[in-house]
């Protein structure tokens, strides 16, 4: 009897084993792939229900042969101590990072984030210490190019395990066309990215079309000698981004890291930053301008699209003019309903004000003290007249308009100031612009002269031609900025303004004297180093002297006055000029025997 | 390879450092006068604390008799009539007892580790031979430590349990043949398991880092001899080189450089180079990995530092929390600084560098580190100069004229220093010319002064960064070095494993083994944890919260760290002195058991330098120092013990 209980009861303990495998079997059916069957039947199988939220999360291993098994292994060998193990590896990393041992440091990093391959914070976190941190300790640029490359391969492989990451890549945007283009090695590392086809090919292979990013030129590689077409690195984070804003679009992933204005903003300022540094490479005109132009639609699209504000509602940037105009043309419906009425509303609300604020805005501007400034400043939001305050003039019969026409008001005026905000942090206003101006004929043939007389400084038989290149030039820039003086304020003109110390420095070599109404005048007015320089001008045209000190050599002093009789400016003259000495070898410095040659005009 | 504990000098850590001796301070003392020390303490201490615990049970005038006969009958009866053989039947048993527990379970998990190890290694990476090296020698560490704890913890315990320990202590054996047995029977095991991994892992290395290359057609290249100018090109020309590049293999690729004969080789990339050749069909042939499987035997200097001043320096910290390097600061020499790096080498004879082997000059590498404190010339590396110079101070002077070198940073720079050097003053070898062994060479010593010339640039040194390297070692033999320390390693974990089982129980033995291994892999930190405990808030890194009793009751208490316990101030004082109390004995501990990072090795081998002569001798002497004391203690341990009970 008790055999055959126990007989019983193993048969029961099978069949119930065999039962739950059903619904195991059910949860856990890895998917299959399509194996492309001769009558065309696709034959894949999106697998159980974990393998489904695995598809509709996008996590890695969604389909057989595409587990880590390195990853897997690790994750069930640290037996639930998966945090402790990872916590070991980040302070190991930091370790070896303090003594400076990069082998070590790389592969305890490629440990960490088989233990946390989901996780994207560790992705961004190590691919940006291995780019930014770990490069800049090497001398070579060689090295540190390969160590921002190792960071950028960081951080592709982790969109590998987290597809459709927008955060992930749009840093890989960002790594490519910052890191690359805009470091203190950016002329050497786009120089490098331009022909490194091993790692093009890694690009490529996860999904990125690489003939989009490339220049149109033929350079040559210094490794085979040949000539090869050139791939731009800002071309490159376009295409990144692109691939960003389509995993939003397409893929419902949420945007990670940051606001949806930068985010979008990252491909079209990647097309414009590559439209720059075609020129900084040395191409101008026709290919350019063609670049300035797409920039400019590309720019002109995401002023179009639709961003949330912090406000609750959504905006466009283009949308700002529009609403400026419907503000205006509401104000003046609003005076032609009410009458000429804004002098009495004015006077009342100054009624309204004490004393001492009446008697501060009374007085002239430059007889007010602090607190009657303060008294001023603080009474100007009191002394404005909004749309409202109409509504006590308004007709009996006209009110309900005039409520219609000030809703309207303040509604156009808080998009507008929305998009303002906006604007300004992206300085839509001035890329527009600078888009807009960039595609001009004009404005390419001055920085070609520009370009061309900072070379031919270099070259003591060239100089007369390089004064007349960079004469020609500032009279086109003076068109320009009296048509686009929005172009003069930008840091951007920091080098125009480097290309006038240059002139300047010329002007020294040949003994002539530095224009006294230089016609880029208002462009120097703006940036600290044109006004350094307009003030030494003033002191030398003041002081009667009409040579310039420029790249002169010390004076000897006949009268034995000894140095600390100097005068300030005078000393830091002398200072400045030694820096501006130095500064005018760094394009000499700069070119270097293997350096690619620069294409003039395409 | 950065040698933090500074290059090994055998007498220096076996005496101490005549210059730095301090009798108060136990770091400075040696080794030979710190085991002498800690010998005489344990003997006088050990013998007390018996004494102790026996007048507890017996009295006093009887535990007395009881632990002098202990003493007396070693010497007098167990050491004369100790006998080999029967120490080695022990140990045939316990070698039955090790395999009878599946000890051979370690080869299989081993193997297993080995076969995925391709998995979890990023052959992607600068130097991939580390990687694989640093893996195999940690697997192998780690699993024959692991062994020896398991297999030594248990065995007697077990045997006492099982009671199978009445059968071998009923013979004529003797206490220090079943100690000595047990820890040459785990040990033979250990090291049959050591040499069949070691043997495994040289080829799983060997065949996981070989690969080859073939090479891409169309990046070869041909440069014929150009003719003169205003020449026509002859007919037959001159073939001068050829170069090109290899096809990607391994996430990696060379470029290479023919001769006319079509022989060459590639340039070095992840720590390797290979040889090409061109067939007479024209084939291009690519050879296996070579260079990357090394043993540098470098002839190190000694390191003087002299700031801009002149004066001896440590060095400026650009900053570094890592403190290993001085930097010294760039500018025109003996006008702007006088800011040095001076190295003097020793045994530079003619024995030693012999010309026809050394055609060229003394072989030197440098390996730099470099701070800018300005990008400057980005295109080219920090400009530095080496003047090779007589290290009598009464030929002060006689020196070579400067060598420019441009810095190379995380490379290895190889030169050599000619045996002809130019100088204006002249010397052996001619006017404006010196001759190194007879000019700048004195009673086998030569200083190599370094400088940076860029102004407001640094060059970071330490002591091993620039050395002569006369050659190489072998591989094989430096691999075989580090599997010798490995088995050091599983020899004193045997031995405390088996000294702990003498007297606890087997988990008991294991947890105890077990502390002893962490205590030697993390001395250092204990130590400064237990000292920050010990001088909370006076001492950098001090630790608050107090120690492990103070800790607890504070965690149970919800206290927090900064502020005093709340509880009754005599209490408080009472549990400082305890926790003081276990501070110091956790410090104390950390000297006495043995430094287990001592044996480390793994990073020479690895990082391709031959371990130190020095080195595998300071390791042989505090391997069979704590050998001896282990086992002597465990004989003394399992002879006094009760064991029917």
């Amino acid at each position: 009897m008790s055999r055959n209980k126990s007989f019983l009861r193993k048969v029961c303990y099978i069949a119930a084993i065999a039962l739950l495998l059903l619904p195991i079997a059910a949860l856990s059916q890895p998917a299959t792939v399509d194996t492309n069957l001769a009558d065309g039947r696709d034959d894949s199988s999106p697998g159980g229900r974990l393998s489904q939220l695995r598809t509709q999360y996008n996590l890695a291993q969604a389909r057989l042969g595409e587990i880590d098994p390195a990853s897997e292994t690790m994750k069930l060998a640290s037996l639930g101590l998966r945090g402790v193990a990872a916590n070991i590896l980040w302070l190991q990393a930091n370790h070896y990072k303090k003594i400076e041992d990069w082998d070590k440091l790389e592969a305890t990093v490629n440990q960490i984030i088989r233990l946390q391959p989901n996780f994207v914070e560790v992705w961004d976190f190590q691919a940006h210490n291995l780019s930014y941190n770990v490069s800049v300790e090497f001398d070579d640029y060689r090295m540190r190019y390969e160590w921002v490359k190792k960071g950028i391969n960081f951080l592709i492989e982790g969109t590998h395990y987290n597809r459709d990451e927008p955060g992930l890549l749009s840093q890989l945007g960002w790594f490519t066309g910052q890191k690359v283009g805009r470091a203190d090695e950016q002329v050497q590392f786009r120089r490098l990215y331009a022909v490194d086809h091993d790692f093009h090919d890694v690009i490529r292979k996860h999904g990125i079309n690489l003939d989009e990013a490339t220049t149109g030129l033929t350079v040559e590689d210094p490794k085979t000698h040949q000539r090869t077409s050139a791939i731009d690195n800002w071309l490159t984070a376009r295409l990144w981004y692109d691939k960003a804003v389509d995993a939003v679009t397409y893929s419902g992933k949420p945007i990670r890291g940051r606001s949806p204005l930068l985010f979008y903003s990252g491909a079209p300022m990647s097309r414009i930053n590559g439209s720059a540094a075609m020129q900084k490479d040395g191409r101008f005109f026709e290919a350019p301008r063609l670049s300035w132009e797409r920039a400019l639609a590309e720019w002109t699209s995401y002023g179009n699209r639709e961003l949330p504000t912090s406000a609750g509602f959504n905006i466009r940037l283009n949308d700002q003019e529009a609403a400026d105009a419907r503000i205006t043309q509401a104000q003046a419906e609003l005076e032609k309903i009410c009458g000429n009425v804004k002098e009495k509303i004015l006077a009342q609300k100054r009624e309204s004000l004490s004393a001492e604020t009446k008697a501060a805005l009374d007085k002239p501007v430059e007889q007010r003290t602090e607190a009657e400034h303060m008294l001023v400043y603080n009474a100007a939001g009191a002394l404005n007249v909004a749309a409202r305050d109409y509504l006590d003039y308004a007709p009996r019969e006209q009110r309900r308009r005039v409520q219609q026409v000030i809703d309207q008001i303040e509604e156009d005026q808080l998009t507008s100031m929305q998009i303002g905000l906006n604007r300004r942090i992206v300085n839509f206003e001035y890329w527009r612009t600078r888009c807009q101006a960039e595609k001009t004929e004009e404005i390419q043939q001055a920085h070609f002269d520009v370009y061309e007389a900072d070379r031919m400084k270099a070259d003591v038989a060239k100089w007369d031609e390089a004064k007349q290149k960079y004469e020609e030039a500032w009279g086109l820039y003076a068109k320009i900025f009296e048509k686009h003086p929005a172009l003069m304020i930008n840091a951007e003109a920091q080098d125009l303004v480097d290309s006038v110390l240059k002139y300047r420095d010329l002007l020294g070599q040949l003994d002539e004297p530095f224009p006294a109404k230089f016609v880029l005048e208002p462009l120097l007015k703006e940036h600290d180093k044109g006004r350094q320089l307009l003030d030494q001008v003033k002191v030398l045209q003041g002081g009667g002297e009409t040579r310039p000190e420029g790249n002169k050599p010390a004076d000897p002093k006949p009268d034995g006055t000894p140095p600390a009789a100097k005068t300030a400016p005078e000393a830091s003259k002398a200072d400045e000029s030694k820096a501006e000495k130095s500064k005018s070898d760094e394009p000499k410095a700069g070119k270097s025997a293997d350096e690619a040659p620069k294409a003039k005009t395409p | 390879m950065a040698l933090e504990r500074g290059i090994p000098d055998f007498w220096i850590w076996l005496l101490g450092n005549a210059e730095r001796f301090n009798i108060l301070n136990p770091t400075t003392w040696g080794f030979l006068l710190g085991a002498v020390v800690i010998c005489l303490l344990l003997l006088v201490i050990a013998p007390f604390i018996c004494f102790l615990v026996a007048s507890l049970q017996y009295g006093p005038s009887e535990a007395f008799y009881y632990v002098a006969r202990a003493l007396f009958s070693a010497v007098t009866e167990d050491l004369p009539r100790f006998s080999p053989r029967r120490t080695w039947a022990i140990a045939r048993l316990a070698i039955q007892e090790a395999i009878r527990n599946r000890v051979l379970v370690g080869f299989g998990v081993f193997v297993l580790l080995l076969l995925f190890a391709g998995l979890f290694l990023d052959v992607n990476n600068n130097n991939p031979t580390r990687v694989y090296l640093s893996v195999v020698l940690w697997s192998t560490n780690l699993l024959v430590i692991l062994m020896a704890l398991f297999l030594s913890a248990f065995s007697i315990p077990n045997d006492i349990k099982n009671r199978t320990i009445y059968t071998v202590v009923t013979k004529p054996v003797r206490a220090s043949e079943i100690v000595l047995g047990r820890i040459v029977g785990f040990a033979t095991v250990g090291t049959a398991m050591l040499v069949f991994m070691g043997v495994v892992s040289y080829f799983f290395v060997s065949r996981s880092l070989d690969h080859g290359h073939q090479v891409e057609a169309d990046t070869v290249k041909e440069e014929y001899e150009k003719a003169p100018e205003g020449q026509p090109a002859p007919a037959q020309r001159k073939l001068l080189r050829i170069s090109g590049e290899t096809t990607f293999d391994r996430h990696h690729r060379h470029t290479f450089e023919l001769g006319p004969d079509g022989k060459g080789k590639t340039n070095v990339v992840q720590g390797h180079w290979h040889e090409v050749q061109r067939t007479a069909e024209g084939k291009y042939i690519v050879g296996p990995p070579q260079g990357h499987l090394i043993a540098k035997a470098p002839h190190y200097g000694k390191l003087v530092i002299y700031d801009r001043d002149g004066k001896v320096t440590k060095g400026i910290n650009v900053g570094n929390e890592w403190e290993y390097r001085g930097y010294i600061a760039g500018g025109t020499p003996g006008v702007q600084t006088k800011a040095a790096a001076v190295w003097t080498f020793s045994g530079i004879t003619p024995e030693n560098y012999p010309p026809d082997k050394y055609p060229s000059g003394l072989p030197l590498e440098l390996t730099l580190r470099v701070f800018r404190s300005f990008k400057g010339q980005i295109e080219r590396g920090v400009l530095g100069e080496m003047v090779i110079r007589n290290p009598n101070p009464e030929a002060r002077g006689l020196a070579s004229g400067p060598i420019l070198f441009e810095s190379k940073e995380f490379v290895t720079d190889s030169r050599t220093i000619p045996w002809k050097l130019n100088s204006e003053r002249g010397g052996e070898a001619g006017r404006g010319e010196l001759d190194l062994m007879k000019d700048l060479v004195h009673e086998g010593q030569i200083e190599v002064a370094i400088r940076c010339v860029d102004p407001a640039q640094y060059f970071g040194v330490a002591e091993p960064d620039v050395y002569l390297r006369p050659g190489d070692a072998s591989f094989e033999m430096n691999f075989f070095k580090s599997y010798l320390s490995i088995w050091l390693q599983m020899l004193l974990v045997t031995a405390f494993g088996v000294m702990f089982s003498t007297f606890l129980s087997g988990p008991v033995a294991l947890l105890a083994s077990l502390s002893a291994i962490v205590l030697g892999f993390f001395g250092s930190d204990v130590r400064a944890v237990t000292l920050g405990v010990l001088y909370g808030g006076e001492a950098q890194g001090a630790q608050y919260g107090g120690g492990p009793i103070e800790s607890f009751i504070r965690i149970i208490m919800q206290n927090n760290v900064m502020t005093e316990m709340e509880i009754n101030s005599i209490l408080s004082t009472i549990i400082k002195v305890l926790d003081g109390g276990l501070m110091c004995t956790l410090y104390a501990a950390t000297y006495v058991l043995p430094d287990y990072t001592q044996f480390d090795t793994a990073g020479f081998v690895a990082d391709g330098y031959n371990i130190f002569g020095a080195l595998v001798a300071e390791q042989l002497l505090m391997g069979l120092v704590y050998f001896t004391a282990v086992t002597i203690t465990a004989y003394f341990f399992l002879k006094t013990r009760e064991v029917a009970a």
